[in-house]
């Protein structure tokens, strides 16, 4: 009786005890003193958002070498100024040891390693290389993702994530390019990223149409989150398979996790629909990963609609770590004119960045606690606001911060925080309007300055509460 | 030839010889075609009207025979009609949640209900408001749905149909959902169905109501279970709980409020 009592009683109420952010409570904290001894502090890029100079898929969709002849880039801004980063990594490198960090997630460019299929580039390898041995030099942990949204334009013409030739597809040639990797960078890497956002990458390739290849097909999208599950598991084989130096002493060569979009999904009302399509949201953005590296098995249901329940080898066992890339909140709504069945938007009335995402910190406890259910170790591998004035970062970080000390202190493994991003930087589609960067980086000053923001010291701060010593 | 309904109710078979009975629809109908005929139109419209013959004469016979039809009804059975005109107010709590790896993420909201139904003659016009307000701020928003119906009551069935509009929080749109209820008496018992009927919420539901209680399937997986004490001419208080799953989502609805049934006496 009493269980059924119980039972009723969540049914009702049904919550997971959401903490309520309190500004006042977070400015009087010394942030940083209580996370552990080891956990990794810094931030993230990725190549074609900072590098310049790309030659890949996202520059014809730039360019408008798209069927549809448009270019799809707001302002029809372009990529290849950025931050300049491939030669002013060192830079970049200057800014990270002003701040304290003790870590940097980038990737590599897989158009400039492999610019031609089977033609590897020995300068753009060398380049990298140098990189990381002055990531190593300094102190500072590199997190290296392998795919983070472009493709070389030869695999983008063999179909991208829809190259599924049986005999050698997408899995298979990513799985070649970690490998490639491993070899070569074994040495200095041991934390690997295999993928960027999965999720995020083949909705908006495939069913919101806003990365190349442009389409709306949510058949299509589903059918390529499978094939980013296979090439998941073929390029941590092979990562195992190549890199096999412990660069870090810890007495492990490789760490292998993919950066998780997660994004907290509320129903726009109590309306049984809003709720569903909440949940079926939720459960193919947030949870379809987890599950299918816990379970080996990729499953996908919409209703009426997908219905896939696809073995894939080599998936379970493949996680070391989660890694979680935290932004904001999304209120769903029924639509039936949409793809997905549903329309999202940002709560009214609340703190927006200048994408009108909203500031909501809580979620960052509300994600760390329900992936640390799967567990695994979690990295935060992303989380910032874009915010040109650089006025409201300062208090975002140390919001979401406080909250993953929250989240840790309930027994949650969060391992690393990297704040998206050390730089302003390209944000695809948006061009050059999101301002996401600790350091500020006016495109149109030929020297590419990196020019603190606020937020600068408010990272500092954290990092010496941590232990660790910035540059002056 | 016009047959009384009570013959028709007895379901008696026409003795041998006897010419066969034509139906008391057939009758109606019959009537209606003459009067659709007498209502031909000047010359002037007479080609738009041609065109337009046909699927006047559909509608009207449609209208027609769905009236004729209740009110035969009436004739074979004097019954009070299966809804009758009435008020009913509820308050409660209302819980949407929906499921992932070792939880559930919800919310918990406030609902109250005001239902209203006027049956004159054969006539049933039937209209709502649900709302709901979250008990914890910055979760998921209130939700307000109105809605109507039309159609018919008569002592053997009722059948209404009509819009549900829902709104949530800007800049969320609203909704608009097809709402149908519907009702037939099996001797002591009633059956009903409704798409969107019940709190403006349940997708689909099917129930038996006996006397003043009911249970019900709510699809795809979950159910409903009412019922009413009569505290005075008139007056009733009802308890209401329906929860139902939907692809994952579990919805949980518990009222109790007061109903005024000018028609229905305890």
């Amino acid at each position: 009786m009493t269980r059924w009592l119980l039972l009723a009683v969540f049914a009702l109420t049904g919550c997971d005890g959401a903490p309520t952010y309190s500004p006042g409570v977070v400015a009087g904290l010394n942030l940083g003193a209580a996370l552990p001894r080891g956990f990794l502090f810094g931030t993230a890029t990725a190549a074609h958002q900072i590098e310049g100079g790309e030659s890949n898929d996202w520059t014809d969709w730039e360019a408008g070498a798209f069927p549809d002849g448009r270019p799809h880039i707001r302002n029809q801004d372009t990529s290849q100024i950025a931050d300049g980063s491939w030669t002013r990594w060192p830079d970049d490198l200057t800014a990270m040891r002003h701040l304290g960090a003790n870590a940097y997630r980038f990737s590599v460019e897989w158009s400039r390693l492999e610019p031609v299929e089977g033609q590897w580039d020995a300068q753009a390898e060398a380049n990298y290389r140098a990189q990381l041995e002055a990531l190593r030099a300094a102190g500072i942990t590199p997190v290296v993702t392998i795919h983070h949204y472009t493709f070389p334009k030869w695999v983008a013409a063999k179909g991208g994530w829809e190259w599924s030739d049986p005999d050698h597809g997408i899995s298979d040639a990513m799985g070649e390019l970690a490998a490639h990797l491993g070899e070569r960078f074994g040495d200095l890497v041991d934390l690997w990223c295999t993928i960027n956002e999965p999720n995020v990458a083949v909705y908006e390739a495939y069913l919101w149409g806003e990365y190349p290849p442009g389409v709306q097909d949510i058949g299509r999208m589903a059918h390529a989150y499978v094939e980013t599950m296979k090439a998941h598991a073929k390029m941590a084989a092979a990562l195992r398979a190549h890199d096999l130096v412990d660069a870090d002493g810890d007495g492990r060569a490789t760490s292998i996790g993919l950066a998780l979009h997660v994004a907290i999904f509320e129903p726009a009302s109590a309306s049984p629909l809003d709720v569903t399509v909440a949940g079926l949201t939720d459960d193919v953005t947030n949870e379809l990963v987890p599950r299918a590296a816990s379970t080996g098995r990729v499953r996908l249901e919409v209703p009426g609609t997908i219905s896939i329940d696809e073995e894939v080898p080599g998936l379970k066992g493949s996680f070391d770590y989660l890694g979680v890339n935290y932004y904001t909140r999304y209120y769903v709504r029924f639509d039936l004119s949409d793809p997905a069945l549903s329309k999202q938007y940002f709560a009214p009335g609340r703190l927006t960045s200048d994408l009108g995402y909203e500031t909501y910190p809580e979620g960052m406890y509300r994600a760390l606690v329900r992936m640390g259910r799967w567990g695994w170790p979690i990295y935060i591998l992303e989380n910032g606001v874009a915010d040109a004035t650089g006025a409201s970062r300062p208090e975002y970080l140390r919001a979401h911060l406080w909250e993953l000390e929250r989240a840790q202190a309930a027994g949650v493994d969060v391992r690393g925080y990297f704040h998206w991003s050390l730089v302003d930087n390209f944000e695809w589609a948006l061009g050059s309007f999101g301002r996401l960067g600790l350091y500020r980086v006016d495109t149109t000053d030929p020297n590419l300055v990196r020019q603190p923001t606020q937020a600068v010291d408010t990272f500092r701060q954290i990092a010496i509460e941590m232990g660790l010593t910035p540059t002056p | 030839m016009y047959r009384a309904p009570q013959a028709r109710a007895t379901g008696r078979r026409p003795p041998r010889g006897e010419p066969p009975l034509t139906s008391f629809y057939e009758e109606r109908l019959s009537t209606v075609a003459r009067t659709a005929g007498m209502l031909a139109p000047p010359p002037v419209l007479e080609g738009a009207m041609m065109k337009l013959g046909l699927l006047r004469r559909w509608l009207l016979l449609a209208v027609l025979g769905v009236s004729s039809a209740a009110a035969a009804e009436e004739e074979v059975a004097p019954q009070p009609p299966v809804r009758n005109t009435e008020v009913a107010l509820t308050l409660g709590a209302w819980s949407a949640s929906s499921a992932y790896q070792g939880g559930r993420s919800g919310a918990l909201f406030a609902t109250g209900d005001l239902e209203a139904r006027y049956v004159f003659h054969l006539l049933a016009l039937e209209a709502g408001l649900v709302t709901q307000l979250p008990f914890v701020p910055n979760g998921p928003g209130w939700g307000v749905s109105a809605l109507a119906r039309l159609g018919v009551s008569t002592g053997r069935f009722s059948v209404t149909a009509g819009a549900l509009v829902s709104f949530a929080p800007s800049p969320a749109p609203a909704q608009v959902l097809p709402s149908l209820s519907a009702a037939v008496r099996l001797g002591p018992t009633v059956a009903s169905l409704g798409l969107f009927d019940r709190f403006a919420a349940a997708p689909a539901r099917l129930s038996l109501e006996w006397h003043e209680l009911g249970l019900g399937w709510v699809f795809p997986l979950g159910g409903e279970a009412f019922g009413r004490i009569h505290v005075a001419p008139s007056w009733a208080v009802e308890l209401r709980a329906l929860a139902f799953s939907l692809y994952g989502s579990l919805t949980v609805i518990a009222v109790a409020g007061i109903v005024w049934s000018p028609e229905v006496t305890p």
